[in-house]
Protein backbone atom coordinates (compact mmCIF):
# COMPACT_ATOMS: atom_id res chain seq x y z
CA UNK A 1 0.00 0.00 0.00
CA UNK A 2 1.33 3.75 -0.90
CA UNK A 3 1.21 6.63 1.49
CA UNK A 4 0.09 9.55 -1.32
CA UNK A 5 0.87 12.31 1.14
CA UNK A 6 4.25 13.40 -0.34
CA UNK A 7 4.22 16.66 -1.55
CA UNK A 8 4.15 16.38 -5.38
CA UNK A 9 6.90 19.33 -5.34
CA UNK A 10 8.92 17.17 -3.36
CA UNK A 11 8.39 13.87 -5.18
CA UNK A 12 9.55 16.07 -8.05
CA UNK A 13 12.56 16.99 -6.54
CA UNK A 14 13.36 13.74 -4.85
CA UNK A 15 13.00 11.91 -8.71
CA UNK A 16 14.77 14.20 -10.47
CA UNK A 17 17.57 15.15 -7.49
CA UNK A 18 17.71 10.73 -7.33
CA UNK A 19 17.88 10.18 -10.84
CA UNK A 20 20.86 13.12 -11.46
CA UNK A 21 23.11 11.66 -8.63
CA UNK A 22 22.05 8.03 -10.00
CA UNK A 23 24.03 9.05 -13.26
CA UNK A 24 26.31 11.10 -11.33
CA UNK A 25 27.36 7.59 -9.48
CA UNK A 26 27.34 5.70 -12.60
CA UNK A 27 29.69 8.14 -14.25
CA UNK A 28 32.27 7.96 -11.04
CA UNK A 29 31.97 4.35 -11.12
CA UNK A 30 32.74 4.46 -14.79
CA UNK A 31 35.80 5.84 -14.53
CA UNK A 32 36.61 3.44 -11.37
CA UNK A 33 35.83 0.96 -13.59
CA UNK A 34 38.05 1.87 -16.66
CA UNK A 35 41.08 2.51 -14.52
CA UNK A 36 40.71 -1.19 -13.28
CA UNK A 37 40.48 -2.22 -16.89
CA UNK A 38 43.54 -0.53 -18.06
CA UNK A 39 45.79 -1.21 -14.64
CA UNK A 40 44.64 -5.22 -15.62
CA UNK A 41 44.61 -5.38 -19.66
CA UNK A 42 47.98 -5.70 -20.74
CA UNK A 43 48.67 -9.34 -18.53
CA UNK A 44 45.66 -10.74 -17.75
CA UNK A 45 42.69 -10.20 -20.10
CA UNK A 46 41.94 -12.79 -23.46
CA UNK A 47 40.61 -11.94 -26.50
CA UNK A 48 37.61 -13.83 -25.35
CA UNK A 49 37.18 -11.18 -22.75
CA UNK A 50 36.92 -8.40 -25.21
CA UNK A 51 34.21 -10.34 -27.17
CA UNK A 52 31.60 -9.23 -24.54
CA UNK A 53 33.29 -6.49 -22.42
CA UNK A 54 30.55 -3.46 -21.47
CA UNK A 55 33.95 -1.62 -20.91
CA UNK A 56 32.03 1.48 -21.76
CA UNK A 57 30.43 2.40 -18.70
CA UNK A 58 28.10 1.27 -15.38
CA UNK A 59 24.28 0.34 -16.76
CA UNK A 60 21.56 2.54 -15.15
CA UNK A 61 17.63 1.10 -14.42
CA UNK A 62 15.19 2.56 -12.69
CA UNK A 63 11.43 1.33 -12.36
CA UNK A 64 8.38 2.80 -11.86
CA UNK A 65 5.06 2.65 -11.55
CA UNK A 66 2.72 3.63 -14.26
CA UNK A 67 0.36 5.46 -12.06
CA UNK A 68 3.14 7.80 -10.63
CA UNK A 69 5.15 8.24 -13.85
CA UNK A 70 1.60 9.23 -15.72
CA UNK A 71 0.95 12.49 -12.36
CA UNK A 72 4.96 13.55 -13.52
CA UNK A 73 4.16 16.65 -15.52
CA UNK A 74 5.37 16.28 -18.87
CA UNK A 75 8.10 18.91 -18.46
CA UNK A 76 9.72 16.69 -15.76
CA UNK A 77 9.99 13.68 -17.83
CA UNK A 78 11.77 15.69 -20.98
CA UNK A 79 13.97 16.74 -17.70
CA UNK A 80 15.10 12.88 -18.03
CA UNK A 81 17.13 12.74 -21.68
CA UNK A 82 19.63 14.63 -19.40
CA UNK A 83 20.42 11.33 -17.51
CA UNK A 84 18.72 8.60 -19.22
CA UNK A 85 18.65 7.82 -22.93
CA UNK A 86 15.74 5.30 -23.55
CA UNK A 87 12.29 4.95 -21.50
CA UNK A 88 10.34 1.81 -21.86
CA UNK A 89 6.84 1.09 -21.13
CA UNK A 90 5.28 -2.18 -20.06
CA UNK A 91 1.26 -2.67 -21.32
CA UNK A 92 -0.99 -4.93 -22.32
CA UNK A 93 -0.98 -6.12 -26.16
CA UNK A 94 -3.60 -4.30 -27.67
CA UNK A 95 -4.28 -6.48 -30.71
CA UNK A 96 -5.01 -9.91 -29.16
CA UNK A 97 -7.83 -8.39 -27.41
CA UNK A 98 -9.43 -7.27 -30.70
CA UNK A 99 -9.32 -10.89 -32.30
CA UNK A 100 -12.12 -12.49 -31.46
CA UNK A 101 -11.58 -15.09 -34.01
CA UNK A 102 -13.31 -18.45 -35.06
CA UNK A 103 -11.05 -19.97 -32.98
CA UNK A 104 -11.75 -18.58 -28.85
CA UNK A 105 -8.69 -20.24 -27.52
CA UNK A 106 -6.68 -16.89 -27.72
CA UNK A 107 -8.98 -14.48 -25.71
CA UNK A 108 -8.06 -16.94 -22.37
CA UNK A 109 -4.35 -16.19 -23.06
CA UNK A 110 -4.68 -12.21 -24.18
CA UNK A 111 -4.21 -11.33 -20.71
CA UNK A 112 -0.69 -13.21 -20.78
CA UNK A 113 0.55 -11.17 -23.48
CA UNK A 114 1.76 -7.57 -23.27
CA UNK A 115 4.24 -5.45 -25.12
CA UNK A 116 7.78 -3.48 -24.62
CA UNK A 117 7.00 0.21 -26.15
CA UNK A 118 10.75 1.58 -26.07
CA UNK A 119 11.74 5.03 -27.10
CA UNK A 120 14.97 7.56 -26.97
CA UNK A 121 14.23 9.91 -24.09
CA UNK A 122 14.35 12.76 -26.12
CA UNK A 123 11.89 11.42 -28.19
CA UNK A 124 13.64 12.30 -31.81
CA UNK A 125 13.68 8.62 -33.34
CA UNK A 126 10.01 7.37 -32.54
CA UNK A 127 9.07 4.75 -30.81
CA UNK A 128 9.32 1.14 -31.57
CA UNK A 129 7.51 -2.00 -29.87
CA UNK A 130 8.00 -5.71 -28.85
CA UNK A 131 5.71 -8.62 -28.14
CA UNK A 132 6.27 -10.95 -25.02
CA UNK A 133 3.86 -13.17 -23.77
CA UNK A 134 4.02 -14.69 -20.27
CA UNK A 135 3.67 -18.43 -19.96
CA UNK A 136 3.27 -19.45 -16.49
CA UNK A 137 6.86 -18.86 -14.64
CA UNK A 138 8.02 -17.86 -17.84
CA UNK A 139 8.55 -14.32 -20.43
CA UNK A 140 9.09 -15.26 -23.92
CA UNK A 141 10.32 -12.40 -25.96
CA UNK A 142 10.55 -11.80 -29.44
CA UNK A 143 12.81 -9.28 -31.24
CA UNK B 1 28.21 -18.38 -24.62
CA UNK B 2 26.99 -14.60 -23.52
CA UNK B 3 23.58 -13.82 -24.11
CA UNK B 4 21.72 -10.49 -23.81
CA UNK B 5 18.61 -9.12 -22.29
CA UNK B 6 15.22 -7.95 -23.40
CA UNK B 7 16.43 -4.71 -22.66
CA UNK B 8 19.61 -4.88 -23.93
CA UNK B 9 18.42 -5.92 -27.40
CA UNK B 10 15.16 -3.49 -27.74
CA UNK B 11 17.12 -0.80 -26.71
CA UNK B 12 19.95 -1.65 -29.13
CA UNK B 13 17.09 -1.91 -32.14
CA UNK B 14 15.85 1.55 -31.71
CA UNK B 15 19.34 3.07 -32.41
CA UNK B 16 19.96 0.21 -35.27
CA UNK B 17 23.07 -0.73 -33.30
CA UNK B 18 24.74 -3.79 -33.85
CA UNK B 19 26.16 -4.17 -30.07
CA UNK B 20 24.03 -5.22 -27.32
CA UNK B 21 26.75 -4.89 -24.74
CA UNK B 22 26.95 -1.24 -24.44
CA UNK B 23 26.17 0.40 -20.98
CA UNK B 24 21.92 0.68 -20.67
CA UNK B 25 20.53 3.94 -19.31
CA UNK B 26 16.68 3.28 -19.21
CA UNK B 27 13.39 3.94 -17.52
CA UNK B 28 11.10 1.11 -17.23
CA UNK B 29 7.98 2.37 -16.35
CA UNK B 30 5.52 -1.09 -15.42
CA UNK B 31 1.90 -2.22 -16.79
CA UNK B 32 -0.89 -1.54 -14.18
CA UNK B 33 -0.98 -1.90 -10.65
CA UNK B 34 -2.35 -5.16 -10.53
CA UNK B 35 0.56 -7.12 -11.91
CA UNK B 36 2.64 -5.68 -9.04
CA UNK B 37 3.84 -6.91 -5.86
CA UNK B 38 2.94 -5.95 -2.66
CA UNK B 39 5.59 -3.93 -2.74
CA UNK B 40 4.69 -1.71 -5.50
CA UNK B 41 6.87 -3.33 -7.53
CA UNK B 42 5.45 -5.18 -10.76
CA UNK B 43 6.59 -8.52 -11.63
CA UNK B 44 7.15 -7.94 -15.15
CA UNK B 45 9.16 -4.92 -14.70
CA UNK B 46 11.62 -7.31 -11.46
CA UNK B 47 11.73 -9.52 -13.86
CA UNK B 48 12.82 -7.81 -16.78
CA UNK B 49 15.20 -5.81 -14.87
CA UNK B 50 16.85 -9.13 -12.97
CA UNK B 51 17.06 -10.54 -16.94
CA UNK B 52 19.29 -7.47 -17.44
CA UNK B 53 21.57 -8.19 -14.17
CA UNK B 54 21.91 -11.67 -15.01
CA UNK B 55 23.42 -10.39 -18.69
CA UNK B 56 25.38 -7.52 -17.26
CA UNK B 57 26.90 -9.89 -15.35
CA UNK B 58 26.98 -12.95 -17.70
CA UNK B 59 29.13 -10.11 -20.16
CA UNK B 60 31.65 -8.94 -17.49
CA UNK B 61 34.43 -8.73 -18.35
CA UNK B 62 35.29 -7.03 -15.05
CA UNK B 63 38.28 -9.03 -13.01
CA UNK B 64 38.14 -10.21 -9.48
CA UNK B 65 39.04 -7.34 -7.63
CA UNK B 66 40.41 -9.07 -4.35
CA UNK B 67 37.36 -10.41 -2.48
CA UNK B 68 38.26 -12.60 0.09
CA UNK B 69 36.18 -15.58 -2.00
CA UNK B 70 38.69 -15.35 -5.33
CA UNK B 71 41.37 -17.51 -5.86
CA UNK B 72 43.52 -14.65 -8.06
CA UNK B 73 40.18 -16.40 -10.69
CA UNK B 74 39.05 -13.55 -13.31
CA UNK B 75 36.45 -16.37 -14.28
CA UNK B 76 33.42 -15.46 -13.71
CA UNK B 77 32.01 -18.91 -14.51
CA UNK B 78 34.52 -21.18 -12.79
CA UNK B 79 35.57 -19.25 -10.26
CA UNK B 80 35.05 -18.33 -6.39
CA UNK B 81 34.84 -14.55 -6.55
CA UNK B 82 32.29 -12.71 -5.28
CA UNK B 83 33.10 -8.95 -5.89
CA UNK B 84 29.38 -7.29 -6.53
CA UNK B 85 29.05 -6.50 -10.42
CA UNK B 86 25.64 -5.27 -10.05
CA UNK B 87 23.54 -3.72 -6.92
CA UNK B 88 20.00 -3.38 -6.96
CA UNK B 89 18.06 -1.01 -4.65
CA UNK B 90 14.95 -2.55 -3.70
CA UNK B 91 12.13 -0.63 -2.42
CA UNK B 92 10.81 -2.90 1.02
CA UNK B 93 12.38 -4.73 4.00
CA UNK B 94 14.16 -8.07 3.76
CA UNK B 95 12.18 -11.18 5.41
CA UNK B 96 12.09 -11.27 9.15
CA UNK B 97 11.87 -14.50 11.36
CA UNK B 98 8.97 -14.54 13.43
CA UNK B 99 10.52 -12.73 16.43
CA UNK B 100 11.67 -9.89 14.80
CA UNK B 101 8.06 -9.37 12.69
CA UNK B 102 6.61 -9.66 16.59
CA UNK B 103 9.06 -7.02 18.02
CA UNK B 104 9.07 -4.78 14.72
CA UNK B 105 5.68 -5.16 13.13
CA UNK B 106 5.75 -1.25 11.97
CA UNK B 107 9.32 -0.30 11.02
CA UNK B 108 8.96 3.30 9.84
CA UNK B 109 5.51 2.73 8.34
CA UNK B 110 6.58 -0.46 6.08
CA UNK B 111 5.35 -3.86 7.35
CA UNK B 112 6.96 -6.92 6.81
CA UNK B 113 4.17 -7.92 3.91
CA UNK B 114 6.06 -5.22 1.15
CA UNK B 115 9.05 -7.21 1.31
CA UNK B 116 6.90 -10.29 -0.17
CA UNK B 117 8.10 -9.91 -3.41
CA UNK B 118 7.72 -12.92 -5.94
CA UNK B 119 10.36 -14.48 -7.47
CA UNK B 120 11.49 -13.18 -10.94
CA UNK B 121 10.51 -15.06 -14.50
CA UNK B 122 12.52 -16.91 -16.25
CA UNK B 123 13.06 -14.77 -19.62
CA UNK B 124 13.93 -16.25 -23.05
CA UNK B 125 13.84 -15.46 -26.37
CA UNK B 126 11.63 -17.06 -29.40
CA UNK B 127 15.05 -17.62 -30.89
CA UNK B 128 16.51 -19.45 -28.48
CA UNK B 129 18.30 -16.59 -26.34
CA UNK B 130 18.21 -17.98 -22.24
CA UNK B 131 19.85 -15.49 -20.72
CA UNK B 132 18.14 -16.12 -16.98
CA UNK B 133 18.27 -20.02 -17.78
CA UNK B 134 21.66 -19.76 -18.31
CA UNK B 135 22.21 -17.03 -15.26
CA UNK B 136 20.12 -19.99 -12.87
CA UNK B 137 22.51 -22.55 -14.42
CA UNK B 138 25.67 -21.01 -13.11
CA UNK B 139 24.92 -20.24 -9.78
CA UNK B 140 28.43 -18.24 -8.98
CA UNK B 141 26.54 -15.68 -11.71
CA UNK B 142 24.10 -14.88 -9.27
CA UNK B 143 26.87 -14.33 -6.20
CA UNK B 144 27.98 -10.87 -8.17
CA UNK B 145 23.97 -9.13 -7.79
CA UNK B 146 24.27 -7.37 -4.39
CA UNK B 147 20.55 -6.29 -3.34
CA UNK B 148 19.71 -3.81 -0.92
CA UNK B 149 16.53 -3.15 0.22
CA UNK B 150 15.63 0.71 0.70
CA UNK B 151 12.56 2.15 2.25
CA UNK B 152 13.25 5.86 1.36
CA UNK B 153 15.20 8.44 -1.25
CA UNK B 154 17.22 9.20 1.14
CA UNK B 155 18.29 5.85 1.58
CA UNK B 156 19.29 5.66 -2.07
CA UNK B 157 21.26 9.19 -2.29
CA UNK B 158 23.23 8.02 0.52
CA UNK B 159 24.17 4.41 -1.13
CA UNK B 160 24.87 5.98 -4.52
CA UNK B 161 26.69 8.69 -2.83
CA UNK B 162 29.50 6.45 -1.40
CA UNK B 163 29.29 4.19 -4.07
CA UNK B 164 32.08 4.99 -5.57
CA UNK B 165 34.25 5.37 -2.19
CA UNK B 166 33.33 1.47 -1.36
CA UNK B 167 36.27 -1.20 -1.12
CA UNK B 168 36.65 -1.99 -4.84
CA UNK B 169 34.95 -5.39 -4.71
CA UNK B 170 31.94 -4.06 -3.42
CA UNK B 171 31.55 -1.49 -6.35
CA UNK B 172 28.81 -2.35 -9.29
CA UNK B 173 30.80 -1.67 -11.98
CA UNK B 174 28.85 -2.79 -14.60
CA UNK B 175 25.29 -1.45 -13.04
CA UNK B 176 23.26 0.04 -10.69
CA UNK B 177 19.28 -0.53 -10.62
CA UNK B 178 16.75 1.19 -8.22
CA UNK B 179 13.48 -1.26 -8.53
CA UNK B 180 10.15 0.27 -7.37
CA UNK B 181 10.85 4.39 -7.86
CA UNK B 182 7.16 4.99 -7.40
CA UNK B 183 7.15 3.18 -4.23
CA UNK B 184 10.31 5.17 -2.95
CA UNK B 185 8.59 8.72 -3.89
CA UNK B 186 5.40 7.97 -2.28
CA UNK B 187 6.93 6.22 0.83
CA UNK B 188 5.84 8.70 3.01
CA UNK B 189 9.55 8.95 4.39
CA UNK B 190 10.86 11.75 2.50
CA UNK B 191 11.09 14.80 4.95
CA UNK B 192 11.26 17.52 3.09
CA UNK B 193 13.89 18.91 5.31
CA UNK B 194 16.07 15.94 5.44
CA UNK B 195 15.98 15.36 1.88
CA UNK B 196 16.85 19.57 1.49
CA UNK B 197 19.88 18.65 3.88
CA UNK B 198 20.66 15.84 1.78
CA UNK B 199 20.75 17.47 -1.22
CA UNK B 200 22.95 20.39 0.02
CA UNK B 201 25.68 17.82 1.38
CA UNK B 202 25.52 16.58 -1.79
CA UNK B 203 26.48 19.59 -3.38
CA UNK B 204 29.01 20.67 -0.87
CA UNK B 205 30.89 18.00 -1.87
CA UNK B 206 30.94 18.75 -5.48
Amino acid sequence: MHCHNVEPDTQLMCLLFSVSVLSDTADALGDNKKELLQSTSSESRSDDDCNYSNDGGVSVLVTIDKHTFSTLPQRVTKYLHQYMDYIATIMPSRSDSMTFDNDHEDMSSSSNEYRLVIKDALDTKGEVSFDFKVNQEELVWNV
Amino acid sequence: MAATSFLHTASARIVDKVSTTSPLQLVLVDNDVESNNNNGIGHLSHSLALDTAYSLVSNSSTPCRGCNNSDNNTNNEGGACKCCKVAILMFGMPKQSRKQRENNTNYNGITNEYSRIEFPMLCTSKEGNHTSQQAASIPNLLQHIQIKYVTSITEVVKYLAYAPSLPTHLQPLDGIFVSGMGSLLSSGQNSSMEFTHLCKLCYDVD
